[in-house]
């Protein structure tokens, strides 16, 4: 009976296992399929495989459309740049003050920067448009990132209070009784211990900026042109190449991958925006 | 004497420095304030681009929006799709977490494989599953006539259109729900599980005694998040339907960009922000204080 129960534990075990996988998987296989299939040959039933494999598709992401994948991959990381480089330095800064802020209202700052967060970002997208148009910042990387910026400190201040949580006051007392000033504790004692956080806090700012899709899609029009909104032009009104797409979604996951391996030991806390130890 | 003066010296300075610290990200949070002034003042004029009208008007664009059936319909969506994106994210992510927390052998290379999703972009992502539901080349369909039934254009027909996008956003958030509740699970004490299986307690009771409420915390945390960034969900939506067919599928945000951007509607678009915003950020808040009164830690 007991030999029995452990068999009927393995199956399920191995049944569940099988369901997750299919259905993480899935999507990528069709999509890995179309960008290897010969141009419009693309699979019509369940197991069909295409029977010459082709990499004509790679090659025009590549290298002969207007605007390659690589050009927009680049332009989407010089945005993201711009974007973590001031998140950066402002939730240095403002998340060392919230951590160490022993007064009333530190909680209603905190709760005001959470409010930013709610606030979806669509309902200012008029105003941007208009304010940047005046101001020649629609269509230029600057003006995506100055849009982003905003949106991001949330995230930043909040991770970075966080980690400044776990670096015990006493620290920084110890040194001004020894007559070190405030910005030397700062810099000479606190910033050393925080830095898985500031590489965190980075690595999620970037993220946060890299898969935006709504400004990136209303605040550019030629000539620069984000992966997130290229990938969706591929299927518009007009057009559907979804061989074309396949490839381009494909070669969108590198930046994300290679990050997220970096900070795999965060992931969690890097996603609730610190509120989990680990 | 002195060290004491000392201190207490440098605790006033620490406030100054503390406040000087806070500005920068105070100023640039700030900064949103001037275009939601300009989007309320958009609000009151008859502003088209298309009709090239451009005049004062004050409130008429609002009674417009409370008597436009199609916008009270996309906040009822926007409250059906967050509901059931959170609750079924949730709960498949507790299931694959809790299949993750028995460490079998290859669990490890599971992990990876369900965190796979989180890795495109989400207008990618939208993209891709266009593909997956298209009628003819989409492998929902192939699977389907596998088992012998017909397919369907999951896409084009206002009965489903919506609940497709619902389950594209499960499927790329789901592995986000995982992460969190997974960590939850890993950072609980051992000691109450170990005493509770001493006493001879079934796993399933295991669970509902021991895992579940020391879990709680966590799964409040990622509840919360999750409805705040889901009920703003824009990209699958405008990417996958484009609030179609028969703007069956609107969502708030999808609405407000339809409108602003499609229709030229300057005017109308920033009444319908102010009112949408109004409604999402006042759900969220409500989502927020439910949880915070059940002892959520955020």
């Amino acid at each position: 009976m007991i030999f029995f129960k452990i068999i009927f534990k393995r199956v399920l075990l191995i049944i569940c296992i099988v369901v997750v996988i299919l259905w993480s998987l899935f999507p990528f296989y069709t999509t890995f399929i179309a960008s290897i299939a010969p141009h419009g040959n693309l699979p019509t039933s369940l197991f069909s495989i295409p029977e010459k494999l082709t990499f004509d598709f790679y090659k025009q992401v590549f290298f002969q459309e207007r605007v390659t994948v690589w050009r927009s991959i680049g332009t989407s990381i010089l945005i993201a740049s711009i974007t973590t480089l001031v998140v950066l330095l402002v939730s240095i800064t403002s998340g060392y003050s919230l951590s160490r802020w022993r007064l009333r209202g530190r909680g209603i700052m905190m709760f005001l920067l959470l409010l930013i967060r709610m606030i979806p970002p669509i309902i200012i997208a008029i105003p941007i448009f208009q304010i940047f148009n005046k101001i020649n910042l629609v269509d230029t990387i600057f003006g995506v990132a100055l849009a982003h910026i905003p949106w991001c400190i949330p995230i930043g201040v909040w991770l970075m209070k966080a980690f400044y949580d776990t670096v015990p006051i006493e620290l920084e007392e110890a040194a001004w009784v020894d007559g070190a000033s405030i910005p030397r504790t700062i810099f000479n004692i606190i910033m050393p211990l925080i830095m898985p956080g500031v590489g965190v806090t980075t690595a999620f700012v970037f993220l946060e900026s890299y898969n935006e899709y709504l400004y990136a899609l209303t605040l550019s029009r030629n000539k620069i042109i984000t992966v997130s909104v290229k990938i969706a032009g591929y299927t518009t009104m007009h057009k559907v190449d979804f061989q074309a797409m396949s490839v381009s979604a494909m070669i969108s996951i590198i930046p994300m991958l290679i990050i997220l391996i970096l900070v795999r030991k965060y992931l969690a806390k890097g996603m609730t925006l610190g509120a989990l130890k680990g | 004497m002195i060290r004491a003066k000392k201190k207490s010296n440098l605790k006033k300075r620490m406030q100054k420095v503390i406040i000087v610290l806070l500005i920068p990200s105070l100023f640039l949070s700030f900064l949103l304030t001037i275009p939601l002034g300009y989007a309320f003042y958009n609000s009151l004029r008859d502003y088209n681009l298309k009709f090239g009208t451009n005049k004062f008007i004050l409130f008429e664009n609002y009674k417009e929006l409370f008597l436009d059936t199609n916008f009270i319909y996309s906040i009822g969506r926007n409250l059906i799709y967050t509901t059931l994106v959170v609750i079924a994210s949730f709960l498949i992510g507790l299931a694959m977490a809790l299949l993750i927390d028995i460490k079998f052998k290859g669990s490890g290379i599971i992990y990876g494989i369900v965190l796979l999703p989180m890795l495109l972009i989400p207008s990618a992502a939208g993209t891709i599953w266009k593909f997956v539901y298209h009628p003819s080349f989409g492998i929902i369909n192939h699977i389907i006539k596998f088992f012998g039934f017909k397919g369907s254009a999951w896409l084009s027909l206002p009965d489903t259109a919506l609940f497709a996008v619902i389950i594209t956003d499960i499927w790329a958030w789901t592995p986000w729900m995982f992460l969190v509740l997974l960590s939850g699970l890993q950072n609980l004490p051992e000691e109450p599980l170990e005493s509770a299986k001493i006493d001879g307690a079934s796993s399933l009771q295991l669970f509902r005694y021991i895992t579940f409420p020391l879990l709680k915390p966590v799964i409040f945390i990622a509840i919360t998040l999750k409805w705040i960034a889901t009920s703003k969900a824009f990209d699958y939506t405008w990417v996958m339907t484009g609030g179609g067919p028969g703007g069956s599928s609107h969502l708030i945000s999808t609405y407000i960009y339809y409108n602003s951007f499609n229709q030229l509607n300057y005017g109308y678009g920033s009444a319908l922000s102010i009112i949408g915003g109004i409604v999402l950020l006042v759900t969220s808040v409500i989502i927020l204080l439910i949880f915070k009164r059940k002892g959520m830690p955020l």
